[in-house]
Formats: structure tokens, sequence, C-alpha cells
């Protein structure tokens, strides 16, 4: 799909009933919903959950779409929410409070002078992906859609809190948080490769 | 600020207000004016040099590796059915 027209007159199509222009709205937007819901669920199975949710209201609801942003931001939207709720229900809030004392006050971080460059470690594609996943998942629920959303979806401040029904204070402190756990288990991750891959 | 014998600096007596302009930056938030007065500030105190560098490090880390997860094989297909549509596409039919 190259532009809004052509989706504007698929979504047309497809609320007139046109099974083949619904089957490529889905088929174009399937795997970036995909991708953002394995990076808030860390989970194949709760991510495969999400993607068909998010499909299934999106066919039941179409006629709901406005086209004030395009059908990703919307079809996105979905997405995050389902997931957020799916998250609370579950209540992955591990590991939450080693976070929590990452404030301003000790805003360093731990061992900062001892800290390691990931962008310097010569490793293969697949490597750096695993260290970044494994950093991810331990992140708490509550920063890591924070993290998500604003640092690797690249969402502004104020669309996060929208996202997220949080204020953008919070968002800035999350995301503050976040960045330093980031920060220090990446760190670590290289150390654990590079012993890995030496032994 | 205070520092351990191993060298490893264990409090940073820093203002709220340059904390705060700290953060502003990393958030891409900060002002030209109060760039420069952290840049001032950052090319004087080695600690906020690491730390600033080492944030901005790391995002660019995960933003550089953060691609598209693909679907693992079925999941497309699984998708389609329980919609109820038929795939256009022969991507999964060529995985078969």
């Amino acid at each position: 799909m190259n532009n809004h027209l052509d989706e504007k007159i698929l979504v047309q199509k497809a609320l007139d009933g046109d099974q083949k222009s619904m089957a490529i709205l889905v088929e174009t937007h399937s795997d970036r919903i995909y991708s953002l819901a394995i990076k808030l669920m860390r989970n194949e199975e709760d991510a495969e959950d999400i993607l068909q949710e998010t499909f299934m209201i999106m066919i039941k609801k179409l006629n709901t779409f406005a086209g004030k942003s395009s059908l990703y931001t919307w079809l996105y939207r979905i997405a995050t929410n389902l997931a957020l709720g799916k998250l609370r229900r579950k209540k992955i809030v591990k590991s939450e409070e080693d976070i929590q004392n990452v404030s301003e006050a000790s805003y360093l971080g731990k061992d900062i002078q001892n800290w390691k460059n990931p962008m310097e470690a010569e490793q293969d594609q697949s490597v750096m992906t695993t260290c970044l996943e494994h950093a991810i998942s331990k992140l708490p629920e509550s920063y890591r859609s924070v993290f998500v959303l604003r640092d690797m979806e690249k969402h502004s401040t104020r669309e996060t809190a929208k996202l997220l029904a949080i204020s953008e204070s919070n968002v800035k402190v999350r995301l503050m948080r976040a960045r330093l756990y980031m920060r220090d288990r990446l760190a670590e991750n290289m150390q654990c490769v590079e012993v890995i891959q030496a032994s | 600020m205070r520092g351990s014998d191993s060298g490893i600096m264990i409090g940073h007596n820093h203002s709220e207000k340059m904390i705060s302009m700290i953060q502003k930056h990393l958030g891409r938030d900060l002002g030209v004016e109060a760039k420069g007065e952290l840049k001032k500030h950052i090319s004087e105190c080695p600690d906020c040099k690491v730390y600033v560098d080492s944030i901005e490090e790391t995002v660019k880390f995960y933003r550089k590796n953060n691609a598209v997860n693909e679907m693992p094989s079925g999941v497309s297909e699984r998708l389609f059915k329980v919609l109820e549509l038929k795939n256009n596409s022969t991507k999964e039919e060529n995985e078969k």
C-alpha cells in the first residue's frame, strides 16, 4: 500500500463486504502489529493472541474507524491497549522494586565507571538482538511499555502518556529509570555473552 | 561528590535543576539556551559525561538492533483462519 488514499479505498471496499480488501489490510499490518505485541508481551503465545484479537476488533469495528489517523495508528492503539490489559491481568510486576530504587538521587545508576559501550562490542546481529531481548524481558511491565513505546517505537512523551493513560511526568520518570536499567542490563549481558563465547 | 577507593562514584551532589536538564536533554526536550549551559557543565564534569554518553549509546544500540520481529511460521495462517479470510499472499504456501 503506497498512500493514504489507497488505504482509504481498501477500507471502504472492506466495509462494503469485499473480503479480498479486508485480507489485504490484515496482510499489510500483521507483521508490525505482531512485532509490537512480542515486544510488549515477551511471549509468542500471548503475542499471537494480541495479533488475532486486534484484527478481530478491526473487522468488527472498522465502521467506527474515522480515518483521521492512519489505519496502522488505529490498530496500534488497539493492540497496545489489549497488550497492556493482558499484562495487568497477568500481574507481571517482577523486580519492580529493583528498578524503583533507580531514582534521581542515584541517577548515575551503578558502576558507571565500568560501563561498556555495547556499540563497540563486535558481535553478530543475532547475538546483539538476543542481548537486547533478554534485557527487555527483565524490565518490569510498567517500565517496559513506556520504554517500548517511547524509545523503540519513537512515540513522543505526549503520545506515550495518552496511550498508557498516565501523566507526561510519569512517562519521563519511568523512561529515565528504564533507560538506566537497560543500560546496566545490556552491559551485564554483553559480559555474559563474552564469557559464553570464550568457554 | 564522593568517590570510593575503587574509583566508582557513590554519590552525585548535583542540583535538581541540573539533573532535570540532563533528563530533558536525553528526552530531546531541552531548549537551545539550556543546551549550552548543559554542554558547558558536561565538559567540566566527567561523571555527567559518562552518564549522558552511556545513556545515549544505549538508546542508539537498541534503536539499531530494533528489527521488526518476523512472525513465526504458521502464525499468519492461523490468523487468517481465525478471521475466516483467504490469505492473498503466497508467503505461507511457499513456506510449506
